[in-house]
C-alpha cells in the first residue's frame, strides 16, 4: 500500500487513456479530500464518463495512477474499496422487482440484509413492496433505483455520472438533499453534471473538462 | 446441429453480461478474473448438462417407440457400416459419447466466448465459430487423414479409428488430448486477456463513435 495522505480520498495522477488512435483522457491529475463532494463539468464526449470509469477501476488507464484511500486501483485492488458506483443506465434485470434486483446483486457479497435494502428504497422513493418489474419503471425510476444500488452497500466513496438525469424538479431536490446527508456522513462524493446550477448548489468544488483535460477547478462559496 | 445451437445460446453469456451488468456485477464480484472464472465453471456445468440432456431425451424417445435393450444392435455389430470392437458394450459406448460430446461442446464454446470478449462482438463469434465447426465437418468428409486435426471431428464418434478404419490414428484419447489442449491454450489466453479487459462498450459510446 502506497502512503497517502489521509484526508484524501481520491488521488488521480497524470492518468490518460487512449482508445484506438483517440486521446479520450490526457494526462488528468485530480485530488479529492474525504468527505467533500466533487463535481466535473464539460462538454459532451470531454471525458467526464471516462474519468469515473477509470477511477473505479471499470477502465484500465493506458498512463497514470489513481490511488482510492490510499490503495493503487489496478495494481493493490481492481476496484475502490466500498465504492458506490452509478455510470450510466446500470444493467437491472428487466423482469424482476427493485428489490429482488437490489437482493440478488447483494447477495454476491452478502454484507447487507432485505432490511437494509429496503431502507435503501425508500432512501430514494423508491418503494420495497412495489412488485412491478423494472422494466416497467420511468427512466426517473431506473435513474432512482440506480442510485440506491449505488448505496446499498454503504460505502464511502461514491461515483455519480449524471445522477439527477431524467428526474423531475422533486427527484432533482431530492437527490441533492440526500447527497449533502451522505456528506455529512463522511461520505466522500465525485459526480458528473451538465447543470451548472446543480453543481454550485451542491459542490465542495467543481471542475471543468474539456477534450480529454481537466482544464480549471472552482471553490463555489457556501 | 445441435452443437450450433449450443453456441447459438450461449453465445452472449460473456460479452452482453461484460458489456450492460458487468460495471455493476463485475466491481461486486471483485475481480475480473473472479468473474470469468465463474462464466467458465458455468459453461462447463451447460456442456456437460446440455450434451447429457440430448441423450437422455434421445434414449427416452427411442425407448418409446423401439425395445429397450443394453445390448448393441446386431446391426452395430454387423460391420455394414461400422467396426464395433466386442469390448465395447452399451455403457462404455455412452460414456464415450458424453465424454467426447461434452468436451468439444466445452472447447469450442470456451473459444467462442473468449472471441466474443476480444472482438467486443459476441455475434462475431458465434459466426466464426459456426464457419468454423461447418467447415471442419465439410472437409473431414473425404479427407479421413484431415479428419483428427479438425475440431468439429472430436465429437464424432464413428469418425474415430475404432468404428471408422478409414480414418487412421484417430483415437479416442486423442480427441479428449486435443479438447484439453484447446481448453488449456484458450483458458490461460483468456485469463490473461480478461484481467485487462475494460468493462464497458468502446463501440457503444456515441462519442468514439462519431470519431470513427
Amino acid at each position: 500500500m502506497k502512503e497517502f495522505e489521509t484526508n484524501l480520498a481520491i488521488i488521480v495522477e497524470n492518468v490518460s487513456k487512449r482508445i484506438g488512435k483517440r486521446i479520450v483522457l490526457d494526462k488528468v491529475s485530480l485530488q479529492v479530500p474525504v468527505g467533500q463532494i466533487y463535481g466535473i463539468r464539460g462538454p459532451n464526449g470531454a471525458g467526464k464518463s471516462m474519468l469515473l470509469k477509470v477511477i473505479s477501476g471499470l477502465v484500465r488507464p493506458s498512463e497514470g495512477e489513481v490511488i482510492a484511500f490510499g490503495e493503487r486501483i489496478g495494481q493493490d485492488v481492481e476496484f475502490p474499496k466500498q465504492t458506490g458506483i452509478l455510470i450510466e443506465r446500470p444493467g437491472f434485470l428487466p423482469h424482476y422487482s427493485a428489490l429482488k434486483n437490489l437482493e440478488l446483486l447483494a447477495s454476491i457479497r452478502n454484507r447487507v440484509t432485505r432490511d437494509d435494502i429496503a431502507a435503501t428504497l425508500y432512501r430514494v422513493e423508491l418503494n420495497p413492496e412495489d412488485a412491478r418489474p423494472v422494466k416497467t419503471y420511468s427512466t426517473g425510476m431506473l435513474q432512482r433505483l440506480g442510485i440506491a444500488q449505488a448505496l446499498m452497500e454503504k460505502p464511502r466513496l461514491l461515483l455519480l455520472d449524471e445522477p439527477t438525469n431524467s428526474l423531475d424538479r422533486k427527484g432533482i431536490t431530492d437527490i441533492h438533499d440526500l447527497l449533502k446527508n451522505l456528506r455529512a456522513e463522511g461520505v466522500t462524493i465525485l459526480l458528473t453534471s451538465h447543470s451548472s446550477e446543480e453543481l454550485k448548489n451542491l459542490c465542495d468544488a467543481i471542475l471543468w473538462m474539456e477534450r480529454g483535460h481537466l482544464e480549471s477547478y472552482a471553490f463555489p462559496q457556501p | 446441429m445441435p452443437h450450433l445451437l449450443f453456441f447459438y445460446l450461449i453465445g452472449d453469456m460473456a460479452e452482453g453480461e461484460l458489456q450492460y451488468r458487468g460495471p455493476l456485477v463485475i466491481p461486486l464480484v471483485g475481480s475480473r478474473r473472479l468473474w470469468w472464472l465463474g462464466k467458465i465453471t458455468t459453461l462447463f456445468i451447460l456442456a456437460i448438462g446440455y450434451t447429457v440432456f440430448g441423450i437422455v431425451t434421445t434414449i427416452i424417445g427411442a425407448a418409446i417407440a423401439l425395445p429397450w435393450a443394453m445390448d448393441l444392435s446386431p446391426f452395430l455389430r454387423s460391420g455394414a457400416l461400422w467396426t464395433v470392437p466386442d469390448t465395447m458394450n452399451v455403457m462404455a459406448l455412452l460414456a464415450w459419447f458424453v465424454s467426447l460430446i461434452s468436451s468439444t461442446l466445452f472447447a469450442i464454446s470456451l473459444l467462442q466466448i473468449t472471441l466474443s470478449v476480444w472482438w467486443r462482438r459476441a455475434f462475431y463469434a458465434f459466426t466464426s465459430i459456426s464457419a468454423l465447426m461447418l467447415l471442419s465437418w465439410l472437409l473431414g468428409i473425404d479427407n479421413p487423414i484431415l479428419v483428427r486435426w479438425l475440431p468439429g471431428s472430436q465429437s464424432m464418434l464413428l469418425r474415430h479409428t475404432i468404428f471408422d478404419s478409414g480414418v487412421p490414428n484417430h483415437s479416442l484419447a486423442w480427441s479428449l488430448g486435443y479438447n484439453i489442449v484447446i481448453v488449456t491454450v484458450v483458458f490461460w489466453t483468456s485469463i490473461w486477456h480478461v484481467h485487462h479487459v475494460d468493462i464497458w462498450n468502446p463501440t457503444a459510446d456515441i462519442h468514439l463513435k462519431e470519431e470513427r
